[in-house]
């Protein structure tokens, strides 16, 4: 459906967005993953047109977005990462504004703007005007207007940023509903939980690259499937050292004072180190596990944590 | 597409309109303060003949241009004045040679820059009964007129004030911005105001003529500050060109259908149909409270003027919003622009009194040929020929500053 190739944007020294190329199948959830400044925002801007690349093309269904112009672009819905709406004007009056703009006819926007309040849980306060409304309220009426003129493909720019737990929950499962009525997401993230929890398919993105691409299956396959052990308690540093001669397949990452941190592929159940630990005489406070997921593959691909 | 665009942005002013009925009640503040303070007196007055003599002691630009005044216009036929050296007054006085004599002290020139009231010399020939009396009245309009006029809008002036404070459109610096144009008005008017004090003399001393009516008085005062303050108006509400850009919405309109030209020129024809509601209001509202009228026969005219001032305004504003990129730029730029134009054009001195370096520079203002045409359509009643070289020169103004607005913003959003 959207189809990017060598796409290229630098702001003069720095290369904001380096020859990526992807695409975003029908009816998926494509994922961006990656830190602040990875290039997230500036490769939706080019999408939308709001930036012009410097290299390479973006296709939407076969047509390129920046020569087709306008008649395109009425396919893709954007939510910005910032909220951009009218404050003074209440929710249904933003929504019949962005409405009317794709020129759509008063009894479908009227409806379609019902139908969307209610997604939103936004029905009781639309008559309120937006500068009234939370942080929370305000990310949830920013994306029903990127809905509004039913898009094929939905860009969402961090839907998330500044929300409470349980809000965030309920953007997520918004969002699941949003993809499962037909509608092709591109969303971007610098939470791996939600591009674990959301994603089909996803690109880890560092300083404007693309480090790994593929369904999670694939992109864990490329670090290997390890889980993270992390051990805090009294132990004999030579016997915390030795550990990974008597246990096949276990590596020592890091060693401190009171805790130790080892890798340890899936296969081997955690059973066996739990008790090659008691038998070496560990005194065991705390033992957590980390199970395999995107932040490691990130931690193993950068060398950093995914927020810095 | 416009259509939504604007009826948006006239949604946004009806939902806070706050700040625009301000600007439009600020040209008929100032019309109505001024017409009551130097408005038509009902006595009637005998056709007296006053020899004023004066004695400038100051020679200063205030004091010349204060007696200057009795020899200018209308007032010389009704004044006589010679000017004395310093000293020789009474003497002339004693030997019955004057109705009244100004001696105006040093220092005059001095205390009024400096704002306080300034003092005044009158002595009066107690031999003559009228022309003494009028020559004082004339005096002290002249002289107390500003200091009353400060002390009597320092009211409104705080009102408004307190207007904006509630008004979240405006910042700390606008009101000061606001309330430095509105004193700046205030203290120049001080001169426009003879003339229509003159014209209203001669009604009383001629006892011919018909006594002209107070509305033209009140379109002379009027037609400037109007247009000057629609000027200020359409600036502030140029002021979404920023906002929009800043609350990002007109990224999100961009990266949906809209063009960058479809969003600037939904954006200046909001300007237009803002300016023209003021325009429409203020000069309603004047007829209203003034008893001004637009004669039949001039309103196909002033329909049509009134269209092609308002294109001319929004392309101006326009075109300085497309020219200056920051918000903090253009808040400093703009008003001394606006200010300009009131200046040269009229809006503060009339053009006559202009200093001579300004005078040809009036041409430049829209001002100048705005009032100029109201002044033709409202109080002379002449024929639309007479305002046709006004409509040519508005009428490519707006076309070269819509223009331009539409080339310099293209630049200046294009991704
Ligand atoms: N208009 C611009 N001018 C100069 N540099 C820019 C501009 N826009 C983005 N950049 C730079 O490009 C890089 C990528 O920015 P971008 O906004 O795309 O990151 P992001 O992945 O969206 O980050 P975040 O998670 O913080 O939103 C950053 O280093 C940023 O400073
Ligand atoms: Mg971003």
């Amino acid at each position: 459906m959207l189809k990017v190739s060598g796409l290229t944007k630098t702001f003069g020294l720095l290369t904001a967005v380096d020859d990526l190329s992807f695409d975003v199948r029908e009816g998926e959830i494509f994922g961006f993953l990656g830190p602040n400044g990875a290039g997230k925002t500036t490769t939706i801007h080019m999408i939308c047109g709001l930036v012009h690349p410097d290299a390479g093309t973006i296709e939407l269904d076969g047509r390129d977005v920046h020569r087709a112009g306008a008649g395109v672009r009425r396919k893709l819905g954007v939510v910005p990462q910032d909220v951009a709406l009218y404050e003074e004007l209440n929710a249904v009056e933003n929504l019949n504004f962005w409405g009317a703009l794709y020129g759509m006819k008063k009894a479908a926007l009227k409806s379609r703007v019902e139908e969307l309040l209610t997604m939103t849980g936004l029905a009781d306060r639309a008559k309120d005007r937006v500068k009234t409304y939370s942080g929370g309220m305000k990310r949830r009426l920013n994306m029903a207007a990127g809905l509004i003129h039913h898009p094929r493909l939905l860009l969402l720019d961090e839907p998330t940023v500044g929300i409470d737990p349980q809000a965030r929950h309920n953007m997520l499962q918004t969002i699941r509903n949003i993809a499962e009525s037909g509608t092709t997401i591109l969303y971007t993230t610098h939470y791996m939980d939600e591009a674990e929890a959301l994603c089909d398919r996803l690109a880890i993105l560092d300083h404007g690259r693309i480090l790994a691409m593929g369904t999670q299956d694939e992109i864990q396959k490329i670090v290997g499937e390890n889980r993270i052990l992390r051990v805090t308690g009294t132990f004999e540093k030579t016997a915390a050292e030795s550990l990974p001669d008597t246990l096949t397949d276990l590596s020592l990452i890091s060693i401190s004072e009171n805790e130790v941190v080892y890798s340890l592929p899936v296969r081997h159940g955690t059973g066996q180190f739990i008790e090659t630990l008691i038998r070496s005489g560990f005194g065991i406070d705390n033992l957590a596990i980390r199970e395999p997921n995107l932040d490691s593959v990130f931690i193993k691909l950068t060398g950093r944590e995914l927020r810095d | 597409m416009i259509g939504t665009l604007i009826k948006k942005d006239l949604l946004l002013k009806v939902k806070s309109p706050g700040g625009f009925l301000l600007l439009v009640s600020m040209p008929l503040l100032f019309a109505l303060l001024l017409g009551l303070i130097f408005g038509p007196k009902e006595s009637g007055e005998t056709a007296v003949r006053v020899r004023l003599l004066t004695e400038d002691h100051d020679r200063s630009f205030a004091s010349q241009f204060l007696t200057g005044a009795f020899g200018r216009g209308e007032l010389a036929q009704m004044f006589e004045v010679t000017a004395l050296d310093s000293g020789t007054g009474r003497a002339w006085m004693d030997r019955g040679k004057g109705s009244a004599l100004l001696v105006i002290p040093k220092g005059f020139g001095r205390t009024l820059l400096d704002e306080k009231p300034a003092e005044l010399l009158l002595i009066k020939n107690p031999g003559e009964s009228f022309a003494p009396r009028i020559a004082e009245e004339t005096v002290s309009i002249l002289a107390e007129g500003g200091d009353r006029l400060f002390r009597i809008a320092d009211g409104p002036v705080r009102e408004i004030r307190r207007h904006i404070d509630t008004d979240t459109e405006f910042t700390t610096g606008e009101i000061a911005v606001l309330s430095v144009n509105i004193y700046l008005l205030i203290r120049r008017l001080e001169n426009v105001l003879f003339p229509p004090q003159i014209v209203l003399r001669e009604a009383g001393v001629d006892g011919q003529e018909e006594s002209v009516p107070s509305s033209v008085l009140y379109v002379h005062l009027l037609a400037g500050i109007a247009i000057f303050s629609l000027l200020f108006l359409i600036e502030a509400l140029a002021r979404d060109f920023h906002t929009e850009h800043e609350r990002r919405t007109l990224h999100r309109q961009i990266a949906g259908p809209v063009g960058i030209g479809t969003f600037v020129s939904s954006k200046l024809i909001f300007l237009w149909i803002a300016g023209m509601a003021a325009h429409v209001l203020v000069w309603l509202a004047a007829c209203l409270l003034f008893g001004i009228r637009i004669p039949a026969e001039q309103f196909g005219p002033f329909v049509l003027f009134s269209a092609i001032l308002l294109a001319a305004l929004t392309g101006v504003i326009g075109a300085l919003y497309g020219l200056v990129r920051k918000r903090s730029q253009i808040q400093a730029v703009a008003p001394a622009v606006i200010l300009f134009f009131g200046m040269t054009g009229g809006a503060m001195i009339q053009i006559d009194f202009l200093p001579p370096f300004l005078k040809p520079m009036s041409v430049l203002s829209p001002i100048y040929w705005g009032q100029d045409a109201l002044k033709k359509m409202l109080i002379e009643n002449l024929p639309p020929s007479a305002i046709g070289m006004n409509l040519a020169v508005l009428g490519l103004a707006a076309l070269v500053f819509n223009g331009l607005a539409m080339m310099l913003f293209s630049r200046k959003f294009r991704p």
